[in-house]
């Protein structure tokens, strides 16, 4: 009805009624012509596009997380029921923290980002890029943890007795492994990695910089709140490492790659997590004799508990997936100068956090 | 509802060897947890041997005098254990096998840890006590502590840790270079800084998430161990003046870190055992170390007849509701019989401070006096006791009274009716008897039952003997057990003076706490009637003991026509007082641990508490038996000072250490004021503890009249039946201080 009523005849051909546009939008390198929501799409496609997860048909407890065609997080065997049955008693023992954890929990059923804006000033003003790379690999890492708990399925604490009566609704997926770790994890490699960008993330965790202090806190408080096993959490903080590993390794590269090297693709240089959940000792078995003879796997027995301890112990234990070409990634290249800009650079001594 | 039987005959009970508490509580609760013998005490003989052979070398040729002491505590543990009615149930994890007992209580030392010959040991007995905190730390950044008793610790060693002091009988101890190693073991890398908290409590036994009973009060964000430490023996990490570096060096804390409240009793009934032997281990163990220092600094000691030992001070943040309150408890007949040993070997006393309490206005506590009886005459009073529903803890009133004669029987009769109206029968020979009512007439499911037994003062305590009526009733709700719950509601208390002289009885609601704090378990009872006022029915403000009338006169006392309205309105002997009006008082709620032993030097210290901004009385803060003084209360007259458990009208608490290092957080109680105390009390044992002649508690004492006398700001007097000698006060560590406008 408005064109009707204003634009009276028109013809295309009349060059006086036409201009001439720009050819390309204001802040397309940048990607700032687009909304946060429609960049975010952006990222989060170029992202999901080289993260895939395979497991096996029929399932077998195991799966494999892929990037960029290499494998950087791999479960090797899901907890069985035995093993769970014992660690259920950490998930009595947690239980004493409920009266002291009840706000924190409760607001992390939905929502975990808000607890790392303690660490490093998050706001959509200073760091927008840095809060819309947070919010697309919290997004990436949910969908895979799901690929990840359907192929290795477990049953929650409440599914072996009602004495747990959690504190909050159990969810309807698998316990293993605990989405909340693995969100909060790569949340967590993806800030440690802003904070200090010249350290490997094997050292930041090792280090027990804040983000993962954080991180581990809202993990154990699934254990507390009676949904989680700490094999659940140990699962999850691996896999949001592996994951917030890689991503900040693709970022890493696609600022690396020269122009100079013309048709020479980047090579890309990841690690790997692989995790694998100790059978439970059955009469007449021979003692496991522990996490050493695995080499570079992670391991937890029942008996063990999701700690610090546990954690920058796992940190030394993280393999060299191998190199692999670097993929084309412009929108992560963008985001990835961006959010550098948004981070003071660390002091001379040490980092930040 | 039960519909059982009526309540039985009385029978007897093992009364020289079971404690009735738990005597009632195993037959209707049960064993929580897996247990065993408690082969501790079977050691007891071969740990003293031991240890012996130990201190005096291969021959065992006779002891040194100076090692006598050693042995002397030694024995007092022994006799300790042989004769407590206490056996608390131990979890095995914490258990000591015997063939780790080969130095029992005597683990290997070195004198190079042990603190300078002027330093003050402040002893802080208490739960979840953080060990890693920077206020704890020397200037070379380790650890002040001299040691620490992990009671409830797992015993089985840590992967990569060196093994911890395991010649407890129970749970583990950590000395100075364990404390150590476990803060260097837990060390972050660089360029991080300070340690891996979680780490470092899973290797001192605090943060176990593995065992039910396990220590892992630090989990939450309030720990009172932690802030009681704190307030009584912390330094701020970035204090740098001299007094602060003085009290840095020359304080050094030792901890015991007592279980959790399912071992110990909701009611506290295995306190006293946890408390004695957490005590004598530290007493122990300052003075082997001081032995072992001043053996090498023997060429400089400057003062060969001085008091030998380190001047210890031991917090005990801890109160009962119920009890002889004779001064003659467990407890206090340690503390004599220590402090007995300790002067005559030339030590100095070992002090320990306590609270008030905090049950002023709990209801649990009764007095009334019944008249002799006369022909064809027997006095009868009652008392509603209510006990809730949903209640998951047992509840116990005590009822005290003198005893004239121990060989015919109780000249007091008591008898329970239940809310259904069943009553119980009453006494006939009722020492070291008891009885039941349950669902069976054989005694195995009973719900209620009362104890009967005489207590004997031990000399050099003085009082009367006194006869007890223990009652006992069970939860009213029980989910896993095939007990069967008491019934909820009014349980009438009746007592008779079948005697021929006037009876003064005193009625207590035991302590009864729940699991953890904040948990909804358990349900505190309380005596009931109607001419107690809870409030006041003008103003609509709880009633305190006192109405605190404004004095702003000269002196410490108002003038007579005020106090003597405000002592009418308060007296429990004035008949229409406040106080008076019923049974139920809040004079007399002082702390069953508590005792004065009179003017002795070497008592007890026991502490009120008060609002620092108004000076008022905190209103929970428990109130001294009256000045007129009972014959068996003299020991529990009042408190000896006071010291703010409050900050202000808005900010209740006091601050101090949160659980995590760098934390603080208000916590309020008489506890904190104790800390307080303590801490004052340190200081003073700093500049004079070389005086043998120094009277400490007399010096406390004197300070806080001076306070009372000197003090304008508070506009009101303040009974010493609530604040003891008066309101002292110590500047705040942890506040931002404030500029007046």
């Amino acid at each position: 009805m408005s064109h009707d009523g204003t634009t009276g005849f028109w013809d295309p051909d009349d060059v006086a009624t036409l201009r001439t546009p720009l050819s390309q939008p204001v802040g397309y390198d940048e990607l700032k012509y687009l909304s946060p929501g429609r960049r975010m799409t952006l990222l989060y496609g170029e992202l999901a596009s080289k993260i895939d997860v395979t497991f096996p048909d029929p399932l077998d407890g195991t799966a494999t997380v892929t990037m960029a065609g290499a494998a950087i997080f791999r479960v090797l065997a899901k907890p069985d029921d035995d093993f769970l049955r014992q660690q259920l008693r950490q998930v009595r023992n947690y239980a004493d923290l409920r009266l002291d954890r009840l706000s924190e929990i409760n607001q992390q059923i939905s929502d975990i980002l808000s607890f790392f804006g303690a660490v490093g000033r998050l706001d959509a003003t200073q760091k927008s890029y840095t809060l819309e790379l947070l919010e697309v690999v919290q997004r990436l890492t949910y969908d895979i943890e799901m690929r990840v708990k359907h192929a290795c399925w477990c049953p929650r604490p409440v599914d072996f007795s009602p004495y747990v009566m959690p504190m909050i609704q159990t969810p309807d997926h698998s316990t293993f492994p605990s989405g909340h770790a693995s969100e909060s994890f790569v949340l967590a490699t993806t800030l440690a990695q802003c904070l200090d960008p010249g350290q490997p993330v094997p050292n930041l965790l090792s280090n027990w910089s804040i983000p993962f202090r954080v991180a581990h806190r809202i993990a154990v408080n699934r254990t507390v709140a009676g949904v989680h096993f700490p094999v659940d959490s140990a699962a999850g903080a691996m896999l949001g490492l592996a994951i917030g590993d890689g991503v900040g390794a693709l970022g890493r590269a696609t600022q690396a790659t020269s122009a100079e090297d013309g048709d020479t693709p980047a090579m890309l240089q990841l690690r790997r997590a692989d995790f694998l959940a100790l059978p439970v000792l059955q009469d007449g078995q021979d003692e496991d004799s522990g996490g050493d003879d695995h080499g570079e796997v992670v391991t937890m027995e029942a008996g063990q508990d999701f700690t610090s301890g546990w954690l920058r112990e796992a940190s030394g234990k993280l393999a060299q997936a191998g190199q692999v070409e670097m993929p084309a990634m412009p929108v992560l290249a963008r985001y990835w100068k961006s959010v550098a800009l948004e981070w003071p650079k660390p002091a001379p001594s040490g980092p930040v956090a | 509802m039960t519909s059982g039987s009526d309540w039985r005959g009385w029978a007897p009970w093992l009364s020289d060897s079971v404690d009735p508490y738990s005597h009632f509580v195993d037959a209707i609760e049960g064993e929580g947890f897996a247990t065993r013998d408690p082969g501790v005490d079977g050691s007891v003989d071969r740990l003293v041997e031991l240890s012996c052979a130990q201190e005096n070398g291969a021959g065992g040729q006779g002891q040194s005098a100076q090692d006598d002491v050693l042995s002397q505590v030694l024995g007092l543990i022994e006799t300790y254990l042989d004769s407590t009615r206490l056996t608390p149930r131990i979890p095995d994890f914490a258990m000591a096998d015997p063939s780790d007992l080969s130095d029992a209580w005597l683990p290997p030392i070195s004198a190079d840890d042990a603190p300078d010959l002027d330093a003050v040991v402040v002893g802080v007995i208490d739960r979840g006590i953080a060990l890693h905190h920077q206020a704890q730390r020397l200037a070379d950044g380790k650890t002040r502590l001299v040691a620490a008793w992990q009671q409830i610790a797992d015993r089985r060693a840590s992967d990569g840790f060196p093994p911890r002091t395991r010649q407890l009988p129970f749970g583990l101890a950590l000395l100075k270079p364990d404390i150590d190693a476990a803060l260097a073991h837990s060390k972050l890398p660089t360029p991080a800084k300070g340690i891996d908290v979680e780490a470092f409590n899973t290797l001192v036994g605090s943060g176990d998430y593995r065992n039910i009973r396990g220590h892992r009060e630090l989990g939450r964000a309030y720990a009172h161990g932690t802030h009681v430490f704190d307030a009584a023996t912390g330094v701020n990490p970035e204090t740098t003046t001299a007094d602060d570096e003085a009290f840095r060096r020359r304080v050094r804390p030792m901890v015991v870190n007592l279980p959790d409240r399912i071992i110990m009793g909701l009611s506290s009934r295995h306190l006293s055992y946890f408390v004695i032997l957490g005590l004598l281990w530290m007493v122990l163990t300052a003075d082997r170390y001081w032995l072992a220092k001043s053996k090498v600094a023997k060429a400089d000691r400057p003062d060969p007849n001085a008091l030998k030992g380190y001047p210890i001070l031991i917090n005990l943040s801890f109160a009962k509701q119920a009890g002889s309150k004779d001064g003659d408890d467990e407890v206090s007949r340690i503390i004599r019989q220590l402090n007995a040993i300790r002067a005559a070997e030339g030590f100095h006393p070992v002090f320990v401070v306590t609270p008030s309490g905090n049950d002023n206005l709990a209801r649990g506590n009764a007095h009334l006096t019944l008249p002799a009886a006369k022909a064809g005459q027997q006095p009868l009073r009652s008392l509603a006791w209510r006990i809730a529903p949903g209640d998951q803890s047992s509840n116990f009133v005590e009822v005290w009274f003198e005893a004239q004669d121990l060989t015919t029987g109780p000249e007091l009769e008591l008898a329970l009716t239940d809310p259904m109206g069943r009553v119980s029968g009453t006494a006939e020979l009722g020492l070291g008897r008891y009885t039941g009512l349950g669902e069976k007439a054989d005694g195995t499911a009973d719900f209620a039952r009362i104890y009967c037994e005489a207590k004997t003062p031990l000399p050099p305590a003085k009082g009367p003997r006194l006869k007890r009526y223990l009652i006992c009733v069970a939860p009213t709700l029980l989910h896993d057990s095939l007990s069967p719950e008491a019934p909820s509601g009014a349980w009438t208390i009746t007592l008779k003076n079948i005697s021929k002289r006037d009876v003064f009885v005193t009625l207590s609601v035991q302590t009864d706490q729940s699991e953890l704090p904040g948990r909804q378990r358990s349900r505190l009872s309380y005596f009931d009637e109607p001419e107690y006022e809870r409030h006041d029915p003008q103003t609509g403000r709880q009633r305190d003991t006192f109405n605190y009338p404004t004095h702003t006169g000269p002196g410490r006392y108002p003038p007579d026509h005020v106090r003597e309205d405000y002592d009418q309105r308060a007296s429990p002997y004035t008949p229409g007082s406040l106080e008076n009006a019923g049974k139920i008082r809040r004079h007399g709620t002082m702390n069953a641990l508590a005792n004065t032993d009179g003017n002795r030097q070497a008592g007890v210290t026991i502490v009120g508490g008060y609002r620092l901004s108004d000076g008022k009385p905190a209103p929970y803060a428990s109130t001294g038996l009256g000045r007129k003084i009972f014959r068996r209360a003299r020991s529990l007259a009042i408190p000896s000072a006071s010291y703010p458990s409050d900050d202000g009208y808005a900010h209740l608490g006091r601050l101090a250490a949160g659980s995590n290092d760098g934390t603080v957080r208000s916590m309020q109680g008489t506890s904190f004021a104790v800390a307080q105390m303590t801490r004052r009390m340190a200081v003073l044992l700093m500049r004079h503890g070389g005086d043998a002649h120094f009277r400490l508690r007399f010096r406390i004492m004197r300070e806080a009249i001076a306070a009372e006398t000197r003090r304008r700001r508070y506009p009101f007097f303040a009974d010493p039946d609530k604040v003891g000698a008066g309101r002292l006060d110590m500047p705040p560590r942890n506040r931002t201080p404030r500029r007046e406008p």
